[in-house]
């Protein structure tokens, strides 16, 4: 199940650093916008699992619009956005995002209705706690569905150019700006889904947005800064190297595993599982 | 002089960065259906001079007009839509994408799919090559088949003017003297051309008109001949003390 997780929340922070060149310190915010977006609509206007999920992506897309249209388009130049403000821009907000939360929902942790299923399944020796299969199902198709935008639609295609040759993009009629929109759209809505789907299993708290963040990070180092299969692979073998962890690790020290597997990558691979140095024009 | 007979006017234009002015005052004309080639030593202001063309770059003062309008605020994408193709220097492809995405890529402003094939299908009778290798990532590609890719891409956008930045570069003799079969065969086509060329000579073989750029600064127009028998050149690029009485500047 966290393999999913770390997948919805890595092909997003790898996306919109493959196509705006922006390293995403906000990115662990929108899985808290969504799972606050799943706690408050879940309780009150919409019951159950989807309108969950629709919420978050609702309130997801929101932010991202208001995010990257508002506040990132000031620094484009020439199609490019400054790497330096675009990190202490995303800094700001994941900043704001979570203390907004704070101060709208206050320091205590919540938990979240809709849980669609409650049941266990057995196969053989192995338990399979139903939700969690759930999430697990339910990030599967969301990558497909990504997967699957990307590699045949146009705007697809384009995303992909844009981060591959921003000037030969231009070129060819896209604009740029448009598709650093819709990048960022996507990423935050990932985020988001990832957040509602999780929120039933966990609670949620302000701050939870920070650990994420940092899980998302070491994904796409594993796995190779800027390429999407990179990210997914990294991202199901770290959720299966977490779990695992608790069958040899003294509880507790798990959250290791994350920063020693980037660490062994750094010193051995530098350029991830499967990334390949990125040469920009 | 006609504003309007002409695919493109800059008059007066002015631009550089941060600061300093690298273009001071330079124009253009460009007819329909012609070659014209911008040639200058190196830090003239050629690139720079494209960039703002192109949109790239907002110039400080001064003017673009293409076929009688005013684009001079124009973004890329925008001037792209109006028929302006653009062929860089550095790659101007997109290697991890197939050919057949990389030509899809060029048309993403067509949203008629007929018009599209047309237009693929146009690109593909011209270089066969491209056919045959329409599933292939372009990164696999050799040097000239990108660059015919390249030209391709842009063909997809249905230009009016198409602007080709230093085209021989990097290319041997072979593959420049096929790429400049290409331009001609682009001018029989009807298609208007500005080419910013280092290699003189292969340049005023095709080239209708040529405007010679230094500091960012108009010094000579006139058709190759003209140019050649001025004795211009070897000022221009060799600094010689021999400078031209009649400069062309009409």
């Amino acid at each position: 199940m966290t393999g999913g997780i770390y997948a919805l929340l890595g092909l997003g922070i790898s996306l919109v650093f493959g196509v705006m060149r922006v390293i995403n310190v906000a990115h662990g915010e929108m899985l808290t916008l969504g799972a606050y977006a799943a706690i408050f609509f879940g309780k009150t206007i919409f019951s159950g699992s989807i309108g969950a999920i629709i919420s978050a992506i609702i309130i997801t897309s929101f932010a991202g619009i208001i995010i990257a249209s508002m506040l990132f388009r000031p620094i484009t130049r020439e199609g490019s956005i400054n790497e330096q403000q675009g990190l202490v821009l995303t800094l700001g907000i994941s900043m704001f995002i979570a203390n907004a939360v704070l101060a709208i929902f206050g320091p205590d942790y919540h938990s979240v209705p809709g849980k669609i299923t409650s049941g266990t399944i057995y196969i053989g020796e192995l338990v399979l706690e139903g939700q969690r299969l759930l999430i697990l199902i339910a990030s599967l198709i969301i990558t497909a569905l990504l997967m699957f935008f990307l590699r045949f639609s146009v705007n697809g295609m384009a995303i992909k150019a844009v981060a591959e040759n921003p000037d030969a993009a231009m070129a060819s009629g896209i604009n740029i700006s448009r598709i650093h929109l819709l990048t960022f759209i996507i990423g935050s809505v990932l985020a988001g889904i990832a957040g509602a789907l999780i929120a039933p299993v966990t609670y949620a708290f302000p701050a939870m947005g920070f650990d994420f963040t940092l899980y998302a990070f070491i994904v796409v180092v594993i796995g190779g800064l800027g390429n999407l299969w990179g990210a997914l692979v990294a991202a199901y073998l770290y959720g299966i190297a977490e779990s695992l962890s608790v069958l040899w690790m003294p509880s507790g020290y798990n959250a290791l595993i994350g920063p020693m597997l980037m660490l062994l990558i750094l010193i051995f691979r530098p350029h991830g599982l499967m990334g390949r140095s990125i040469e920009r024009t | 002089m006609e504003s309007n007979e002409n695919i493109l006017n800059v008059e007066g234009l002015i631009a550089g960065y941060a600061g300093s002015d690298i273009l001071r005052g330079i124009r253009l004309e460009v007819t329909e259906n012609s070659i014209s080639g911008i040639i200058g030593p190196n830090g003239a202001g050629k690139s720079t001079l494209l960039k703002v063309i192109l949109g790239f770059l907002k110039p400080r003062a001064g003017r673009i007009l293409f076929s009688g309008e005013d684009v001079s605020s124009d973004a890329p994408h925008q001037k792209i839509a109006k028929g302006i193709a653009y062929v860089g220097q550095s790659r101007s492809h997109f290697p991890s994408l197939t050919v057949k995405q990389n030509l899809r890529i060029g048309a993403y402003l067509e949203k008629n799919s007929s018009i599209r094939r047309k237009r693929e299908k146009f690109v593909f009778d011209r270089f066969p090559i491209l056919f045959e290798k329409k599933g292939q990532v372009a990164g696999l590609l050799s040097g000239g088949q990108v660059r015919m890719l390249e030209i391709g891409r842009m063909l997809m956008t249905d230009p009016k003017l198409i602007i080709l930045d230093e085209p021989s570069i990097g290319l041997s003799p072979v593959l420049v003297d096929i790429f400049y079969e290409q331009v001609t065969e682009l001018r029989k086509g009807g298609s208007t051309l500005l080419i910013v060329e280092q290699n003189v000579r292969k340049l005023f073989s095709v080239a209708d008109k040529i405007f010679a750029i230094e500091n960012g600064k108009n010094r000579f127009q006139g058709s190759p001949s003209e140019l050649t028998e001025s004795g211009f050149l070897s000022h221009l690029y060799l600094g010689s003390s021999i400078v031209p009485k009649n400069n062309g500047l009409s």
